[in-house]
C-alpha cells in the first residue's frame, strides 16, 4: 500500500464509502435531493420525540444536579463552583447522549412497525432524504435539550457564583484569616468565580540538577531523586540476521558521576554507598514495564572509586546483559525505552547525549567477539522520580539543586496585567512530619529561561507559597516572556517538603473571555457528540431491532475507549505469559502468542471504531480553560470520518430494505 | 387472439407496458426465512394489465396475494422474479410516486399530528407550495367529510372511520393519476361506504385510474369496471364485472304495475313455451334501505360530516 494512502487510510476508506454509497450508487437520489422534504421529515421526527416526552428528562436532570451540588463537600468556594460546573455538564452530556441514543435507535423500527413508513416511501421521497431527514430531526431534538440544559446551567451557576461570592466576601472580612488563604480568596473576589481563560500548557516537563554556585554547564541527575530515559528503535533483523547468529546483547552505560559537592557526614559505621544504575526496560508506546531489573543479568559492576571525585566508569563498561528471549520480544515490539535509575543521593550522574548503547556481541571467526553498537534515537530525557503526585522535586541538598523545567512552545503574545504575565501553579505537596508540626510553608522559586535569547532571568526569582493540590497564582515580568519558546524553571526552597509535579502543573493564562461563550462552546461540542451517537444508533437500527441497536451502538461508541483503558500495548502477551506461565517456557510461548494474536485482533477492530476522546471538554470548562475554536476540528473530524460513512451505509441498507414488515 | 388478450380478457391487444397504468409479467414474490430458504410463495407469476382510466378490483380471500401485489407495485417490497411497471415506469422508481396516491389497508399515519398538519406534512413531501396547500387542504378535508373541529384534533383521537377519511385525503393530496386503495371501506359506516364509492366513481369520471383491493365483494361489484380474483397467490380469473357475473342461461324480465292476474297469465305463457319460471318481487339492498332511512331523518342531506369518535 502506498505510504500516503496508508498514512491517511481512515480518510480514504471514509471517502470511498461516501463516494460509492452516495455519489455512485445513489447519484439519482442526489440529483433529486430536496431540502424542503428533508426538513419536513426532520420536523415530524422532532415532533415525534417531543410527543414521547423526552424533554421531561431535563427537569429530572436539573433536580439531580441541584441535589448533588447540595450534597457536595467542597474544599472552598472555587472548588464548589468547579464541582457544580462538572455536575451540570455531566448531567447535560448524559441526558442528551441517552436520549439521542434511544430516539435514534427506535425511530425507524417504530415507523416500520407501525407501518407509517408505507405512507412516506410511497411519496416521491428518496431513501437518502429519509436518512438525512431523520438525522436532522435527531439533531433538533439534541439541540432543544442542550438549549434547555444550557439555560439551566447558566442560571444555576450564576446563582451559585453569586452566593459563593458572598461567602468569600464574608470570609475576607474576618481579621483572623490566614494570609495565604486571604491571598487565594482575594484572587476570586477580584476575578470572579465564573471565568474562562485561554491557557497554555507546557509541552514537556523535565528535571535535572545543578551544583550550587557552580559554573559547570553539564546535565546532571541526582541519584535517588531523578532518572533518565533513552528510546531505542530496533527491528527483527537484530535477531533474525544469520550473520548475527549466536549474539549476546548488552546495555552499556557511559555515565560519568561525581560526588555531591557538600556531603553531609554519614552515621558512624555506615559505609559510603557505591554508585550504580538500575535498569528498567519499558514499552516505547505504552510506557509500561516490559523487563524488570531482576530479568537482566549484571554484566560487570561499576568498580571506580567514588572518592576520587569526578570519575568516569571506564571500561570494562558496566552494564547489563539482556537474555536472548527477552531481546526477541523487544525486537517484536520495535520501540522500547531504557530507564536508567541511578542510586544514592550522594552522587550526581552526568547525562551526555549518548549515556547508553545497545551492544550486539557476535563471536568472530578468529574467536574475537565483534561488537556492533546501537545508539538511542534521540538524546535522553531526564525526569524526577515518580511519586504519588507526579515527578518529585526535592529541595537543595548536599550542595545540589534539583530543577524542574517546564518547556513552553509556540506561545502567542499573552495578555499582561500591569506589565506582568499571570500564571497558575498547582502541585502536590508531601511534607515531612517535622514540617507539618512547625506549620512551615512550602515555597517554590520560579524563574524563566528564554530559549530564543538564550537568557535565564534568574536575578530576581519569584517566590510562591503552595498548598497541596490548590491552585496558586503568580506573575512574572512581561519582558521575561517576549519570545514563544521558553522554560519556566522551578526550585523547591522548602527543605522538609517534596513537591509533586505533572506537565500541567504550570499554566500560562494568556487571555480571558466571558464564561457564557465557553459554556456555549461546550454545549456545541456536546451537540456534535450527540450527533455522532444519533448517527451510529440510526445506522444500527436500519438492520437491527431497536434493543440490539442500542447495545451495538454502545459497543461502537465505547469500544475503542474501553480498549484503550485496558492498556494492552505491545508486549502484553509476554506480560500475561510471564504472570501465568512464567515457569514453563513452552506454555509461556503459547500463551504469549495467543494473547498477542487476540490483542492485535481487538486492536484492529477498535482502530476502526470512533475515538470519542476529542469530545471530552468537561474538565477543561470545569477548570475555567477557554475552549479554542480549533478544538472543534477534532470532533468534526471524527464526525466526518465516522458519521458521514455511516450515513452513506445507512442509506445503502435502507435503499435495499423491504420496509413492509 | 393475441397473447395479451388471452392473458387479460377485456383489454385491447394493442396495449404495451408504457401505455398501461399497471403492467406485470410473471410477477412472483417468495418470502424467505432468516437463512434465505423459501418460506411462502405469496404471489405466483402474476400477469396483469390495467388500463388508464379504469376502476380495477383486486379480489381474494385473506392471504391470497392482494396486498403483496400492491406492495410490489409501490416498491415497498421487491419482486423475487418477473417485472412490473406502473404508469410506464419500473416499479420502485421514486419519481413516479408523485403521480400516485396510496391508501393503505389501515391509516398508517403519525398519530400525534392533527388532520390539517398531516395533510401539510404529506403536501410538503410533494413539494407543493405552501400557498397551494392553504387552498387544497381545506378542500380535501371537505371532500372526505372531516369538519372544522375534526381537523384540529390529533389523529390518535380519531375514530376508525375518521382515520380512513384522513388517510384518503393524504392519498389525494397530490391530485394523483393513479390511486391504489387497499380495503378503502374498512371501518366506514354504510353512509361512509357509499360516499367512498361515490368518490371512486367521481375519480373515474375525472379520468383517473383506481385500483381497489378488497374482500367486500359488494363494494367491488358496485364500482369496478374489471376485476381479478387471486387465490393462493395465483390469478384465478380476470375480466369485466358484468361479463363475469352474467348467468347466460337465465333471462330476467322486470316489469312494474302488473296485477296478480296478469302475473299468472305471464307465468302460464312462459310455461307453455317449455321454460321454467319463477316470479318474485325484487328487494332493495340493506345498504340502500339504511341510507334512505338516514337521509329521511336528516331532511334529505346527501352527505354528513364526521367529527365524533
Amino acid at each position: 500500500m502506498p505510504e500516503f494512502i496508508a498514512a491517511n487510510f481512515a480518510w480514504f476508506l471514509a471517502s470511498l464509502i461516501i463516494l460509492v454509497g452516495v455519489f455512485l450508487y445513489g447519484f439519482a437520489d442526489i440529483t433529486r435531493l430536496s431540502v424542503g422534504r428533508v426538513w419536513a421529515i426532520g420536523g415530524v421526527c422532532f415532533r415525534d420525540a417531543i410527543r414521547r416526552k423526552v424533554l421531561w428528562v431535563t427537569p429530572l436532570a436539573m433536580l439531580g444536579v441541584v441535589v448533588v451540588s447540595m450534597l457536595q463537600h467542597p474544599v472552598d468556594q472555587p472548588d464548589a463552583i468547579r464541582q457544580t460546573i462538572k455536575f451540570c455538564f455531566f448531567a447535560s452530556g448524559l441526558v442528551v447522549t441517552i436520549i439521542a441514543l434511544i430516539v435514534a435507535a427506535t425511530n425507524l423500527p417504530r415507523d416500520i412497525e407501525s407501518r407509517v413508513v408505507f405512507t412516506i416511501v410511497t411519496k416521491p421521497v428518496t431513501r437518502l432524504e429519509i436518512v438525512l431527514g431523520k438525522i436532522v430531526g435527531f439533531a433538533r431534538v439534541s439541540a432543544a435539550m442542550l438549549l434547555i440544559m444550557g439555560l439551566f446551567t447558566w442560571g444555576y451557576l450564576h446563582l451559585r457564583a453569586w452566593y459563593l461570592g458572598k461567602q468569600i466576601s464574608w470570609t475576607l472580612a474576618s481579621p483572623q484569616l490566614d494570609p495565604a488563604q486571604r491571598e487565594w480568596l482575594q484572587h476570586f473576589e477580584d476575578e470572579g468565580l465564573l471565568f474562562s481563560q485561554t491557557i497554555y500548557t507546557p509541552v514537556r516537563l523535565a528535571q535535572y540538577s545543578d551544583i550550587q554556585n557552580s559554573s559547570i554547564s553539564k546535565l546532571f541527575i541526582l541519584g535517588g531523586a531523578q532518572d533518565a530515559i533513552a528510546t531505542f528503535v530496533i527491528d527483527r533483523s537484530i535477531i533474525d540476521d544469520p550473520s548475527l547468529a549466536g549474539s549476546t546483547y548488552r546495555l552499556v552505560y557511559r555515565i560519568p558521576y561525581q560526588s555531591a559537592p557538600k556531603l553531609s557526614p554519614l552515621p558512624a559505621g555506615v559505609p559510603e554507598p557505591h554508585p550504580s544504575i538500575t535498569t528498567v526496560i519499558l514499552n516505547g508506546q505504552a510506557d509500561q514495564t516490559l523487563v524488570s531489573p531482576q530479568q537482566l543479568t549484571r554484566a560487570v559492576a561499576g568498580t571506580s572509586d567514588p572518592s576520587a571525585g569526578i570519575a568516569r566508569l571506564d571500561l570494562p563498561n558496566p552494564g547489563v546483559d539482556i537474555p536472548t528471549g527477552i531481546m526477541s520480544q523487544l525486537a517484536n515490539i520495535g520501540t522500547f525505552t531504557v530507564q536508567m535509575i541511578p542510586s544514592s543521593e550522594r552522587y550526581l550522574y552526568e547525562i551526555t547525549s549518548d549515556p547508553v548503547a545497545l551492544q550486539v556481541i557476535t563471536p568472530g571467526p578468529d574467536g574475537q567477539p565483534v561488537v556492533r553498537e546501537l545508539l538511542p534515537k534521540a538524546p535522553p530525557l531526564t525526569r524526577g522520580s515518580v511519586g504519588r503526585s507526579g515527578q518529585q522535586l526535592r529541595s537543595a541538598e548536599n550542595g545540589v539543586e534539583p530543577l524542574a523545567i517546564f518547556r513552553f512552545l509556540d506561545v502567542q503574545k499573552p495578555r499582561t496585567i500591569n506589565g506582568k504575565v499571570p500564571f497558575e501553579l498547582k502541585v502536590g505537596v508531601d511534607r515531612s512530619a517535622a514540617d507539618t508540626d512547625t506549620g512551615d510553608k512550602t515555597t517554590l522559586e520560579i524563574t524563566v529561561a528564554d530559549r530564543v535569547k538564550g537568557k535565564h532571568f534568574s536575578e530576581q526569582p519569584v517566590l510562591v507559597n503552595v498548598e497541596n493540590r490548590r491552585t496558586a497564582f503568580f506573575t512574572v515580568p512581561a519582558e521575561w516572556i517576549e519570545n514563544d519558546d521558553f522554560d519556566v524553571v522551578i526550585k523547591n526552597r522548602s527543605p522538609n517538603s517534596t513537591v509533586g509535579l505533572i506537565p500541567s502543573s504550570v499554566l500560562l493564562v494568556a487571555d480571558r473571555e466571558p464564561f457564557v461563550i465557553n459554556l456555549l462552546k461546550g454545549l456545541g461540542v456536546l451537540w456534535l457528540f450527540s450527533l455522532l451517537v444519533a448517527i451510529i444508533a440510526f445506522f444500527c437500527s436500519t438492520f437491527l431491532s431497536w434493543p440490539i441497536a442500542v447495545v451495538l451502538s454502545l459497543l461502537i461508541l465505547l469500544g475503542r475507549w474501553t480498549w484503550m483503558q485496558l492498556d494492552t500495548g505491545s508486549g502484553f502477551g509476554a506480560q500475561v505469559a510471564n504472570e501465568f506461565a512464567g515457569n514453563n517456557p513452552g506454555l509461556a510461548r503459547v500463551v504469549s502468542g495467543s494473547v498477542d494474536a487476540l490483542t492485535s485482533g481487538f486492536n484492529l477492530i477498535t482502530s476502526v471504531l470512533p475515538d470519542i476522546s476529542p469530545f471530552g471538554i468537561v474538565e477543561q470548562i470545569e477548570r475555567g480553560s477557554t475552549i479554542a475554536w480549533s478544538q472543534f476540528l477534532p470532533p468534526l473530524t471524527v464526525l466526518g470520518l465516522f458519521g458521514l460513512p455511516l450515513i452513506a451505509l445507512a442509506y445503502v441498507i435502507l435503499r435495499n430494505k423491504e420496509v413492509a414488515p | 387472439m393475441t397473447a395479451a388478450t388471452e392473458l387479460n380478457p377485456g383489454v385491447s391487444d394493442s396495449i404495451n407496458p408504457t401505455d398501461a397504468a399497471v403492467y406485470t409479467r410473471q410477477l412472483t414474490k417468495i418470502y424467505s426465512d432468516f437463512w434465505g430458504r423459501p418460506k411462502v410463495r405469496a404471489l405466483d407469476s402474476l400477469d396483469l394489465t390495467i388500463q388508464r382510466g379504469e376502476v380495477f378490483g383486486l379480489l381474494g380471500p385473506n392471504g391470497s396475494g392482494k396486498s403483496t401485489t400492491i406492495k410490489l407495485l409501490l416498491g415497498l417490497i421487491f419482486p423475487t422474479s418477473g417485472e412490473a411497471y406502473i404508469l410506464g415506469k419500473k416499479c420502485g422508481a421514486t419519481d413516479i410516486n408523485s403521480r400516485i396516491g396510496f391508501l393503505p389497508e389501515e391509516s398508517y399515519l403519525y398519530r400525534f399530528l392533527n388532520g390539517e398538519e398531516t395533510l401539510y406534512f404529506y403536501g410538503r413531501l410533494f413539494k407543493i407550495p405552501h400557498r397551494d396547500l392553504k387552498k387544497r387542504v381545506p378542500l380535501l378535508l371537505d371532500t372526505v367529510g372531516l369538519d372544522a373541529k375534526a381537523r384540529k384534533r390529533k389523529l390518535r383521537e380519531y375514530s376508525k372511520g375518521m382515520a380512513r377519511r384522513i388517510g384518503l385525503a393524504q392519498a389525494l393530496i397530490n391530485d394523483p393519476e393513479l390511486i391504489l386503495l387497499d380495503e378503502p371501506t374498512t371501518g366506514l359506516d354504510p353512509i361512509g361506504t357509499r360516499e367512498m364509492k361515490d368518490l371512486i366513481l367521481s375519480l373515474k369520471q375525472q379520468g383517473k385510474t383506481v385500483i381497489l383491493c378488497s374482500h367486500l365483494l359488494a363494494d367491488v361489484q358496485d364500482v369496478c369496471d374489471r376485476i381479478t380474483i387471486l387465490f393462493r397467490g395465483k390469478r384465478q380469473t380476470l375480466g369485466h364485472v358484468k361479463d363475469l357475473l352474467q348467468v347466460k342461461d337465465i333471462t330476467q324480465i322486470e316489469a312494474q304495475g302488473l296485477t296478480p292476474v296478469q302475473i299468472q297469465e305471464l307465468r302460464d305463457y312462459i310455461r307453455r313455451m317449455g321454460a321454467q319460471v319463477q316470479i318474485t318481487h325484487p328487494t332493495t339492498t340493506l345498504e340502500d334501505l339504511f341510507i334512505k332511512i338516514v337521509r329521511d331523518q336528516t331532511g334529505g342531506v346527501g352527505s354528513y360530516t364526521s367529527s365524533d369518535a
